[in-house]
């Protein structure tokens, strides 16, 4: 009773196994969104990061600015790219 | 049982090769039909993996001793509780959960990068690889339903070292953060393979990176603990082998968890930080060799077995595959950005990965110098904590001082201003408690180092928290709501200091309990009393009593601190019948301000015993700190989704910009 128990099983589990094999699929291809938002995460945490570390003192209000100024052209051309490619793009989470 | 599990082992093997066969075509071929097949094979070896885990488990409670490993690793008189955790208990059972955790994270990993699916398919690949070795292990090498015939009457029992509730943490919370290690692993190939050397991978490898990091800590210190409680010398870490085995990849993962915020941030440490997980990865292999190959003495020799050779060899095809990988997409790895200035945030992380590193390069050289001199000489020369003390007290005392000094750094340079304003305060702090510890009597040099700079990074975690409180309080929030917003709404910065906070416990606790440890010893009659660093204790005499296939002789010591009464300890000798082994049961007061540590160490027919009393101050300020840890760990990584459950507040300003800038876009 229990080698047929077995066996019903693993033939099942072998038709689960093979059956997306035995019939061609798409791959899907890279999202090119994907290392964009990673892009611009990164840029949205350094720029938080960067206002709090001025907030706190730990700049100077030179070197605020040019760095924000920075961050902010390089935050706003990873959102050009985005909305590029897709009007409607997903919000990115980590 | 037996015939399950075996069943399961034996279809994993197959089910595994399958999936990597079926992936690596699926890549290759750019068919998608295999790549899905490949993931229902990932789904269905978890599924073989969890059913030889359940037959296992139901071999324990049913005491089938048919199987091999559940005669050697259980009895019919051990308890419920050590008898569920006998199932990694020996090396057979052991494997067995690793795979078990393995599933968890290849399942896990593989969805969580649905999103990705040209870093999805080589990960699936990579993990598969992991598994089809560890299934082949299981079903050819390590079977833990290997039949016992004939069936002997009772089983041999778990080891009596290991019939202990920390022991029986020890290795699931170790193995997650090993296996853990494997995610991160299969996320960096992915990456080489595919040619994605953007930040992609780093986002997504971080989170598996810190979970994994977490549990190695708890494991390392659960196994503090095993060896503090029952190993009846009164330490918690002696270098052993195993020991650092589990050490170096969590040094090495340290280490990436601060160079991968240079990479976020500033575009450098690219090709570091793929070498960094690929080394973490495989150290995480190679202390599975020293665990189970026995080539080293060690206290885990309970866990030798013939495999460990095996995972030499794998550990070499992955470095080897990896690394090749690596060396394939040197040139696509380049640095974004430069170091401005020596005084920067980035040149301490810098400085703080060169120091971990080099703590991993001293542990492992440390580590195989007995075999490398037994290879070249004949004859195994161990180093010794001396040699560990000496290298790796410097390197942690530079650690330290850069946990203060990195966080209050600014990116890119720091004035000279900004140095006197950040660090003046704990500075002064840490002067302070270094004059006062000496005033009160402490004379260690490395102790008062060693608090003085605690006493440094606490002042800068304090002084971090306070600014930021207070520049949200600017808004009108009130002291405890803009503290708790400040944590909430900066919960990877916030969550690093607390884990810093932790570490900084566990650094006092070890300080503390190494250069201020006192012990004392007595041979006494009932009755009698003696002191030890201020406590005075008063034998009661034995008492002997049995316990399911254990004899008990127990101890009554009464206890004053000063003219204060303690109670009643009652530290015990077990004698384990079937296994035939004496153990300690060491009686522990534990304080916020020193452990008082009672031994039964030996005793006459008249009734005398040799008590044994050590005195460790600090030392519960390390446990305390692992939960710390623990805390900040779970603080930086709580998910994103939960931050959109709450509206964003808006950037916290110190006064008006210099220049008008709108509102930071995502800050909250």
């Amino acid at each position: 009773m229990i080698e047929a128990a077995f066996f019903v099983v693993a033939v099942l589990a072998a038709l689960y196994l093979l059956a997306p094999a035995l019939r061609p699929g798409e791959v899907p291809a890279p999202d090119p969104r994907a290392a964009l938002e990673a892009a611009r995460d990164a840029a949205l945490r350094s720029l938080k990061d960067l206002d709090l570390d001025w907030a706190t003192g730990k700049l100077s209000d030179e070197d605020y600015r040019t760095q924000r100024a920075a961050l902010e052209a390089e935050t706003a051309a990873i959102v050009r790219q985005l909305a590029a490619l897709e009007p409607q793009t997903p919000e990115a989470g980590e | 049982m037996g015939e399950i599990g075996r069943f399961a082992l034996q279809a994993g093997v197959v089910v595994a090769l399958y999936g990597l066969v079926v992936t690596v075509l699926g890549i290759r071929w750019h068919h998608g039909g295999f790549l899905e097949a490949g993931r229902r094979a990932a789904v269905v070896w978890a599924l073989l993996m969890a059913l030889a885990s359940a037959a296992l488990f139901a071999a324990f409670l049913s005491r089938d001793f048919s199987v091999r490993f559940v005669a050697a690793a259980s009895e019919s008189t051990q308890s419920l509780f050590y008898t569920v955790t006998a199932f990694w208990g020996g090396h057979d059972g052991a494997l067995l959960l690793w795979a078990l955790i393995l599933a968890g994270y290849l399942v896990a990993g593989i969805r969580s990068l649905r999103h990705h699916p040209d870093f999805q398919a080589p990960a699936a690949a990579t993990l598969l690889l992991i598994a089809a070795f560890f299934s082949l292990l299981l079903a050819a090498a390590s079977n833990p339903f290997a039949p016992m015939i004939p069936p002997p009457p009772d089983g041999q029992g778990l080891n009596p070292l290991l019939r202990n509730p920390w022991m029986a943490a020890h290795p699931p919370t170790l193995y997650l953060g090993f296996v853990g290690m494997s995610m991160p692993f299969a996320v960096a190939v992915a990456a080489l393979v595919t040619g994605r050397l953007d930040d992609t991978w780093i986002v997504l490898a971080r989170r598996w990176v810190v979970v994994a990091w977490m549990f190695l800590t708890l494991g390392l210190l659960f196994g503090a603990k095993w060896s503090y409680v029952v190993l009846g010398w009164g330490g918690y870490w002696a270098w052993d082998p195993v020991e650092n085995a589990a050490f170096m990849p969590w040094l090495t993962a340290t280490a990436f968890l601060h160079s991968i915020q240079i990479q976020e941030r500033r575009g450098m440490l690219a090709t570091w930080n793929v070498a960094l997980v690929l080394i973490t990865f495989g150290l995480t292999i190679f202390g599975t060799f020293l665990v189970r190959s026995g080539v080293l003495s060690s206290i885990h020799a309970f866990a030798q077995s013939p495999i460990g050779y095996l995972f030499l060899g794998f550990l070499a095809v992955l470095l080897v595959g990896s690394f090749a990988l690596l060396a394939w997409r040197w040139d696509a790895l380049h640095s974004r950005g430069t170091v401005e200035s020596v005084v920067s945030r980035e040149t301490a992380f810098l400085a703080n990965n060169l120091l971990f590193v080099v703590a991993a390069v001293v542990v492992f050289l440390g580590t195989i110098f007995p075999a490398l001199t037994e290879a070249f000489r004949g004859v195994k020369i161990n180093v010794g904590p001396t040699y560990f003390n000496m290298v790796m007290i410097p390197i942690a005392v530079g650690i330290l001082l850069l946990m203060g000094v990195g966080p209050l750094l600014p990116w890119r340079r720091a004035t000279p201003e900004q140095l006197s304003r950040n660090f003046m305060l704990p500075g002064a702090g840490a002067l302070l408690v270094a004059l006062v510890l000496a005033l009160l009597g402490v004379r260690s040099s490395g102790a008062l180092l060693v608090f003085a700079l605690a006493a440094f990074v606490f002042g800068t975690i304090v002084l971090e928290a306070a600014r930021g409180t207070a520049v949200r309080m600017r808004r009108g929030e009130g002291p405890a709501v803009a503290l708790v917003r400040l944590v909430v709404r900066n919960r990877r910065r916030y969550g690093g200091y607390t884990v810093h906070l932790g570490i900084l416990l566990m650094l006092v606790g070890i300080a503390g309990s190494s250069a201020f440890a006192t012990q004392g010893q007595a041979m006494v009659r009932p009755g009698e009393r003696f002191s030890v660093a201020g406590y005075t204790l008063e034998y009661g005499g034995l008492s002997h009593f049995e316990q399911p296939g254990i004899d008990i002789t127990e101890a009554s010591v009464r206890v004053w601190a000063g003219s204060k009464p303690l109670g009643v300890l009652r530290p015990q000798r077990l004698f384990y019948r079937t296994a035939e082994q004496p153990m300690h049961h060491v009686a522990i007061r534990s304080s916020v301000r020193e452990d008082l540590y009672v031994i039964l160490s030996e005793w006459t027919p008249d009734g005398r015993a040799l008590i044994r009393v050590l005195v460790h101050p600090l030392v519960s300020w390390l446990w305390a700190g692992g939960a710390v840890v623990a805390l900040g760990v779970i603080l930086a990584v709580l998910p994103e989704t939960w931050r959109r459950l709450h509206p964003a507040a808006a950037p916290v300003r110190r006064r008006p910009l210099p220049v008008p800038v709108g509102d930071s876009p995502g800050a909250s």
